[in-house]
């Protein structure tokens, strides 16, 4: 997929774990972090802050349930606003762990090993704070169970032609798929742990989950074909969730949804958003954690040229656009692009271009990309761009449609920014509670990598 | 009288001189032999550790998806409504759901095959009553020559472990 | 007597009457009455004497579910057309009355479900209604279910009751008697009913020193005692001189089904009438014109007098008029030479009497008299000699302390009186007054006793139409609360309390008919709702010859001139309570819940003037803080705020709204003002419209042809891959004709009545979340100052490939068989993606609960066959699939197929313009079928092949600036 992240190989083994990392010191460092609880205060005041803003998230859903929808500023002609921008940003930040995981393993990235423990928990978490969107903003969230295929005493299906229920399957296949491939690679993870624990209480909760594993030889090989299967489904799968969610507006008649580039480029925008997240997170962890051993420069270095990658994807999706609006004459869609620029929301449209097609070229220079600090900003910034692309690209389509006379205006209101800032909380609680409780990097694939470098030299 | 013996276990501080000393208990022509190895040793060392578990998974899959075809088919059939004019088996609109009902059976038919397969969750074994084993999950290497294997007694099956130079060696009990 | 309700000899009252008064009376029925009907529980007295009982019932009753006879009013009505002997339960009944419209009958059918009035019609044998409605009528029926209209007698010392009242009145009685009635005054507005006038001169006869003043914030629809009336069917040539004569006139509706006669494509041919319009600010009706000319008051003078020469064959001079002036009289010139004396010249009735002796000059001049004009006899008390005279005459008669007791009927003068009268000075001085009106209003306030007006709808009465047709008032309920009629009330000045406004009435008649068989006669009138032959003859003219008045401009000529007009929706403030009225959006501005003060475009920019900011209007005396709205069209060098608003005592709906534009009112100048100073004061104001763009930014939405090329591009089936879903039996379609369409929003009420919409309110309205159905899009094309102005009604267009449908996960939207797009509330789960993929976006989604509780009185107007949606659904136009289903069932009950025209749409039935066609197109003979044959048939956004089964019919207009063809 992309040629220039396969530099000769010893090189690459150099840069990807420090040297002197033994079967013992890779296991300790990573299992410490779980078992001896470093750097507390850190971790509490995280936890606590992200706590609060879970308790604004609940808040706010109990005045969306005792009010209704009317409590954000959605109406006719936007009667799609937060809820579902909300939904496609985070479903998008859900796929950078699934594709560091399952396609860098298919392409053999061996430099994925210490990385993709993490960025599957992130993937989870962000697939939970999808999921929670779209029961949201139903005008009757107490019959999400309506787009479930369950056997009605009417008679009545979902209506299976709908993108909307597309989204049912995508998403719950994706979230399913994800946990099972994040539960299977941590399974003998969790017998080290067992082994390690020092409570005997530890030892038999962590002991429970593992499923009393014990690296057994005939074990592994079943295990080793069944984790490169789940990899072979999961990378078609992660490619096929956010083609669906891109179908979502594609299908719609709506200028500037009604367009066929829509799945490639959403899923392009997801593994560019998703990655920006994962460096997000990373950069202050590795250095929090000292794990600069195990996530290195390197590692930074090719996350940053896969960013870039995907960004050009998406900026060649945002030229595309404009290329088809104009060469396909129709008027409609033409005004959408020239609204979209200059129109009511301009503003935001030319913070997006800032953040999501400017920012990510600094990082062509070397000397920027390696320094941990230009590269959190610029991925700190493609968060903000990626989120602000789908409201420009959900309310600015919406609110001036086809008839001049029934075009509008969406104002977001304080219960529209809760939800939002309470699911980043939710993100971010999830994340700490698996920091303290589970190994971040994958302890075993650890081990192989030092064995084989051992084997190597 | 005298508690049942579960076999040797045998532990090896590398994977070299671990792969050695099941070689030589191979060669010697022990059958009953158990090897556990704290990350998946490439190739398999162990005879005859094969699986089946693509074949379970493709059927999976081709189940799943045919599945997940027929009941949008039959969704449309059995309440008959007019959609914007479409038709009632609209099938370009049922490939999505379709493909996601495949992935979906295969994944959780495997992890459920993983489990029977290896026999798991099994909480209690008998290796876990040697305390050394306790690093097979961490860095050490362990082969199991369980007491049911006709040759366990046999002389030269004890020289040929005690060749590989292993870091320890006990009987463990059943 | 113990109840009012019932006339001594009442042999039709019906035994369950009796019966239900026994029920009533049991304490467990009332304590699951007030359970279940809070509202009733707060009206209930201490003590419940029988009397009281009946007429708490009366709010309740119908919600008790009980059956419908026993709401229907005890007296002897009959129902239009068909009349039941009894009332099955479920199936609505229909009676025959009429509405007064600025003291005129409008005659009405009303639709009453087990005994709930809850819509109002046409009525097609009136001749001012001819079964259509407009906005007003449509929204009547809100106001007699509103809450906030008084329930009981209240003297200003505190509470009382009508014992109380008639007991204090006797005292004074006998001192009038004596006095011969010196120093009483009544004060009513001009009125129709020969019923009340004979009441007044009955009050004369017994009082001779009594006055009758009459006061109405409107104006008068004659000029001594004579009424102008026009034939828009033969007019070749139509000039409309600021009046709004389509929209806003006693005989409205009546003038839009002739003028839509001759702007309506039938078998490809239509006989264009040519229509100029010169105005100061648009109306409904200018707009509507093929050549309109906005002008100020003084400019207008200009125009006329240029007119008046070029008609004399002397050719304006170009120096004093303007290009755009110049060749709208040399076009109207040539016109009128061309096509007298098939023409017709209307002043607006606010316009100035020379203005209004200008246009009676034109047709005269014309010969248009007798043709398409011809006059009547003033069919209401304005200009009766047995009056005293208006409210400035009133005025001068309390400050001179000639009046010492004073009653006023029906008007609420405190807040609609001239600015420099001090009506409410005045009135607080006099020593015994009585207001009689539905609600406690601002008149109210200041009176000794208030007593409570009952609704037209819940008493007897009688009124004359425009062209002199009598009608019958029959109530359609009891008295919801303790109230009494106009004429009740007059007669208790005269006589010992009791008297039924039944007995006045029907004597009344007794009088006016010859004689034999009455009671025949009688119960057919009450039938039909008009009164046969008693349309009034046409009479001689007022005596006007051929010569023009010379009019002069107005000297401040610098200064803009304030211009007052009528409200769109609420007229004087009298509708300033009804909910769907203040909701509607008012015609050309899509203002709702406010009025504005309407500036030119050019006058904004030239004071830096945005919509929305506060503007300080000060005239003479008068100032008034008022916010602006940039209106295309208007005249410059003119700002006009119409009536209504800023009141201070409406009800819970209107109280506080908008701007009082009676404070820059005088008895001098009570339509226009000159030597306006404006100033922009900071500030701004939130203004609400329902629609914020009016550009059609150059898509093909409206089309409009001109009358000698009647074609547009045909639809043409664009290709699909789908096979095509057969429709079994009847096909469902609408046409629209845009050429025929008034703008005037009647379909929106009548929409709104008919399937329970609920109103969101102003903020709601900010947010865009109005529930409209049917909405009526405006669209202004061309110069700002004087744009062309269409009008394109959008209700669902009922897409057979429905792109609503394709995206709902739950099949909550789907196709019938009949091409219906039915809308399933019980199975929607509100993720509103159907709004989004709307290409019309005619779906409206409750955000919050819109239900009425329970307990409000509103819910007795809702219409039972329509379902309630709760929170969260999505809802739309459903072509009225109650009223088809309702057919459906009455045509297999008689095996027969649904006849054509057989259903009316509730907005078909309100267009008095007959713009809006339903019907089947499965029959290639029905209306809808051979309307959408016509050449100018198109589709809305068609290349969407959403192939919509509402379509539209071209507008036909002549080309503009276009010269006497």
């Amino acid at each position: 997929m992309k040629p220039e992240i396969d530099p000769p190989r010893d090189h690459l083994d150099e840069a990807l774990i420090a040297p002197g990392q033994t079967l013992e010191s890779v296991t300790r460092t990573i299992s410490d972090i779980p078992l001896k609880h470093p750097y507390p205060r850190f971790w509490w005041t995280g936890f606590l802050v992200a706590f609060a803003l879970v308790m604004l998230l609940l808040t706010s859903i109990a005045w969306l349930f005792t009010r209704g929808i009317g409590i954000w500023g959605v109406n006719v002609p936007v009667a799609w606003g937060f809820a579902i921008v909300n939904f496609v940003w985070w479903i998008g930040i859900g796929h950078a762990g699934t594709f560091i995981s399952a396609i860098l393993l298919l392409l053999h990235q061996t430099w994925r090993t210490s990385i993709n423990r993490f960025t599957e928990a992130m993937t989870l978490f962000a697939v939970a704070c999808a999921g929670l969107f779209p029961i949201l903003h139903l005008g009757r969230p107490q019959f999400f169970f309506w787009l479930l295929p369950y056997p009605d005493s009417m008679g009545l299906w979902p209506q299976f032609r709908s993108p909307l229920e597309w989204d049912v399957f995508a998403v719950g296949t994706y979230a399913t798929v994800s946990v099972i491939f994040w539960y299977v690679g941590l399974l003998p993870d969790l017998a080290t742990m067992r082994d390690r624990a020092v409570t005997r209480f530890k030892a038999r909760i962590y002991g429970l989950f593992s499923l009393g594993w014990r690296g057994d030889a005939r074990h592994w090989v079943h295990y080793q074909k069944l984790y490169i299967l789940l990899a072979g489904l999961a990378a078609p799968l992660v490619v096929s969730v956010h083609t669906i969610v891109g179908l979502d507006f594609a299908i719609a008649i709506l200028p500037g949804w009604h367009s066929t580039i829509f799945p490639p480029y959403f899923v392009a925008g997801a593994i560019f958003s998703g990655f920006s997240m994962v460096l997000t997170l990373i950069i202050p962890l590795r250095a929090i954690y000292k794990l600069q051993g195990l996530i290195t420069a390197r590692h930074l270095d090719l996350m940053a040229k896969v960013m870039m990658a995907t960004g050009w994807i998406v900026i060649y999706g945002y030229l595309e656009e404009f290329f088809n609006a104009w060469r396909s004459g129709d008027i409609f869609e033409r005004f959408v692009d020239v609204n979209r620029a200059i129109g009511p929301y301009a503003g935001y449209f030319w913070v997006l271009m800032a953040c999501n097609v400017i920012a990510p070229q600094f990082l062509w220079s070397r000397r920027l990309r390696s320094n941990v600090v230009v590269l959190f900003v610029v991925a700190l910034m493609v968060n903000v761009g990626m989120w602000i692309e789908r409201f420009v690209i959900v309310v600015t389509s919406l609110h001036r449609d086809f008839l001049p006379s029934s075009w509008g205006m969406f104002h977001a209101t304080f219960w529209d920014y809760a939800t939002l800032a309470g699911s980043v909380g939710l993100f971010l609680a999830l994340l700490f509670l698996f920091l303290r409780f589970l190994p971040a990097i994958s302890m075993t694939e650890m081990r192989g990598f030092v064995a084989k470098k051992g084997t190597d030299s | 009288m005298k508690t049942s013996i579960y076999g040797q276990l045998a532990a090896f501080p590398s994977e070299e001189s671990f792969r050695a000393g099941l070689l030589g208990l191979q060669k010697a022509g022990c059958v009953q032999l158990e090897a556990y190895t704290p990350y998946p040793i490439e190739p398999p060392v162990l005879r005859g550790a094969t699986t089946p578990m693509a074949g379970i998974m493709f059927f999976a899959g081709a189940a799943g998806a045919a599945g997940g075809y027929f009941l949008q088919w039959y969704g449309a059939r059995d309440y008959p409504l007019n959609i914007g004019g479409r038709p009632l088996n609209s099938w370009p609109a049922f490939v999505p759901i379709t493909f996601e009902m495949m992935v979906l059976t295969a994944a959780l038919v495997g992890v459920v095959a993983l489990c029977f397969l290896a026999g798991l969750p099994r909480l209690h074994h008998p290796v876990f009553a040697d305390p050394r084993f306790r690093r097979a999950s961490q860095d050490r290497f362990f082969i199991c020559l369980r007491a049911d294997d006709p040759l366990y007694t046999h002389e030269d099956v004890r020289r040929a472990l005690a060749d590989a130079h292993p870091e320890s060696i006990a009987e463990v009990s059943a | 007597m113990e109840s009012p309700h019932q006339p001594t000899a009442a042999p039709a009252t019906p035994d369950f009457w009796r019966s239900l008064d026994e029920r009533a009376l049991t304490p467990e029925f009332h304590e699951r009455l007030v359970r279940e009907f809070p509202f009733v529980a707060t009206l209930a007295p201490s003590e419940l004497d029988r009397r009281h009982f009946v007429k708490l019932m009366g709010a309740s009753i119908a919600l008790a579910g009980m059956t419908g006879c026993v709401r229907r009013s005890v007296d002897k009505i009959v129902p239009y057309v068909v009349a039941p002997e009894t009332a099955i339960p479920g199936r609505p009944d229909y009676y025959a009355t009429a509405m007064t419209v600025e003291g005129f009958a409008r005659g009405i059918v009303v639709d009453s479900h087990e005994g709930r009035p809850t819509k109002i019609e046409g009525n097609p044998d009136h001749p001012e209604s001819l079964g259509a409605t407009d906005a007003i009528t449509q929204a009547a029926i809100l106001s007699l279910y509103d809450p906030d209209r008084s329930r009981g007698p209240r003297s200003k010392a505190g509470t009382g009751d009508w014992a109380a009242f008639e007991s204090e009145w006797a005292k004074h009685q006998g001192a009038l008697l004596t006095a011969q009635g010196e120093g009483l005054a009544l004060l009513i507005e001009p009125t129709s009913s020969p019923s009340l006038r004979r009441e007044l001169q009955r009050i004369l006869e017994h009082f001779p020193k009594a006055r009758w003043y009459q006061h109405t914030p409107l104006a008068a629809y004659e000029t001594g005692g004579v009424q102008a009336d026009y034939d828009f069917a033969q007019a070749d040539v139509i000039l409309t001189i600021g009046s709004d004569c389509l929209y806003r006139h006693p005989a409205a509706l009546r003038y839009s089904r002739a003028f839509a006669g001759r702007r309506r494509v039938e078998n490809g041919r239509v006989r264009m009438n040519r229509f100029y319009a010169l105005e100061s600010t648009p109306t409904v009706t200018g707009t509507l014109a093929d050549f309109r000319l906005p002008a100020s008051p003084a400019r207008m003078r200009v125009v006329l007098n240029a007119i008046a020469l070029a008609i004399a064959h002397n050719p304006p001079s170009a120096g004093d008029l303007s290009p755009a002036e110049m060749n709208f009289v040399r076009a109207l010139a040539d016109d009128l030479r061309q096509h007298a004396p098939a023409v017709v010249c209307i002043a607006g009735a606010e316009e100035d009497a020379d203005i209004q002796r200008w246009a009676l000059a034109l047709n005269a001049h014309s010969g248009a008299g007798g043709k398409t004009v011809r006059f009547l006899a003033s069919q209401r008390s304005d200009s009766d000699r047995a009056s005293a005279g208006d409210l400035t005459a009133l005025g001068g008669a309390m400050r001179r302390g000639e009046v010492t007791r004073l009653f006023i009927l029906g008007s609420n003068p405190v807040y609609t009186a001239p600015a420099d009268l001090d009506f409410a000075g005045l009135l607080s001085k006099i020593a015994f007054s009585v207001h009689h009106g539905s609600h406690a209003d601002e008149t109210a306030a200041l009176c000794t006793w208030h007593l409570p007006e009952s609704h037209w709808l819940e008493t007897w009465g009688d009124l004359r139409a425009y062209d002199g047709t009598a009608t019958i008032l029959q109530p359609l309920i009891e008295r919801l609360f303790d109230t009494r009629s106009s004429l009740e009330i007059l007669r208790l000045l005269t006589a010992p309390p009791g008297t039924q406004a039944y007995d006045m009435v029907h004597e009344t008649w007794q009088h006016e008919s010859s004689g034999s068989d009455f009671d025949v006669h009688w119960s057919r009138w009450l039938n039909a709702g008009v009164v046969d032959g008693s349309a009034a003859p046409a009479i001689a003219g007022p005596a006007v010859d051929g010569s023009f008045p010379v009019l002069t401009p107005p000297t401040t000529e610098a200064s803009p001139v304030l211009i007052l007009q009528p409200d769109a929706t609420i007229l004087d403030g009298r509708w300033a309570n009804n909910a769907w009225l203040q909701e509607l959006p008012k015609p050309l501005t899509q203002l709702v819940w406010d009025n504005a003060a309407l500036v030119s475009p050019a006058f904004a920019s030239r004071l830096g003037i945005a919509s929305g900011d506060l503007l300080a209007l000060s005239v003479g005396l008068q100032t008034l803080d008022a916010a602006a709205w940039i209106m295309p069209g208007q005249a410059d060098d003119c700002i006009t705020l119409s009536l209504g608003y800023g009141r201070t005592a409406a009800g819970s709906v209107g109280t506080g709204r908008g701007f009082d534009a009676y404070r820059l009112r005088t008895t001098e100048a009570l339509w226009r003002r000159s030597g306006l100073q404006v100033r922009k004061i900071g500030g701004r104001y939130a203004l609400v419209t329902t629609q914020q763009h009016f550009s059609m930014e150059g898509r093909d939405l409206v089309r409009v042809v001109p009358p000698d090329a009647l074609s547009v591009p045909p639809p043409v089936a664009n290709p699909t891959l789908y096979p095509a879903w057969k429709s079994s039996g009847y096909a469902w379609g609408m046409s629209i004709d845009l050429s025929t369409c008034l703008g005037c929003n009647a379909c929106i009420v009548a929409c709104q009545a008919e399937n329970n919409i609920a109103v969101v309110g102003k903020d709601q309205v900010a947010r865009g979340r109005q529930m409209h159905w049917i909405r009526v899009d405006t669209y202004f094309e061309g110069d700002p100052a004087n744009p062309r102005v269409v009008h394109q009604p959008v209700p669902c267009m009922q897409c057979e490939n429905a792109p609503c449908e394709l995206v709902c996960p739950v099949g909550a939207t789907t196709h019938s068989s009949e091409g219906l797009n039915d809308m399933v509330y019980n199975r929607c789960v509100g993720t509103r993606y159907c709004s989004n993929n709307c290409p019309y976006k005619v779906r409206r989604f409750n955000f919050f609960d819109l239900r009425p509780s329970p307990d409000a009185l509103s819910i007795l107007q809702q219409n039972p066959n329509v379902t309630v949606r709760e929170r969260g659904v999505m809802e739309k136009c459903t072509y009225c699939v109650q009223r088809i289903n309702a057919a459906r069932i009455t045509a297999e009950k008689e095996d027969r197929p649904i006849r054509d025209g057989e259903i009316k749409t509730a907005c078909q039935q309100a267009c008095p313009a007959e713009a809006i066609v339903f019907g089947n197109l499965a029959d290639p003979e029905s209306k809808v079928s051979r309307r959408k044959r016509e050449p100018t048939n198109y589709l809305l956004l068609e290349d969407l092949n959403t192939r919509p089964r509402t379509t539209y019919l071209a507008k036909v207009r002549h080309p503009a600036g276009g010269t006497a063809s």
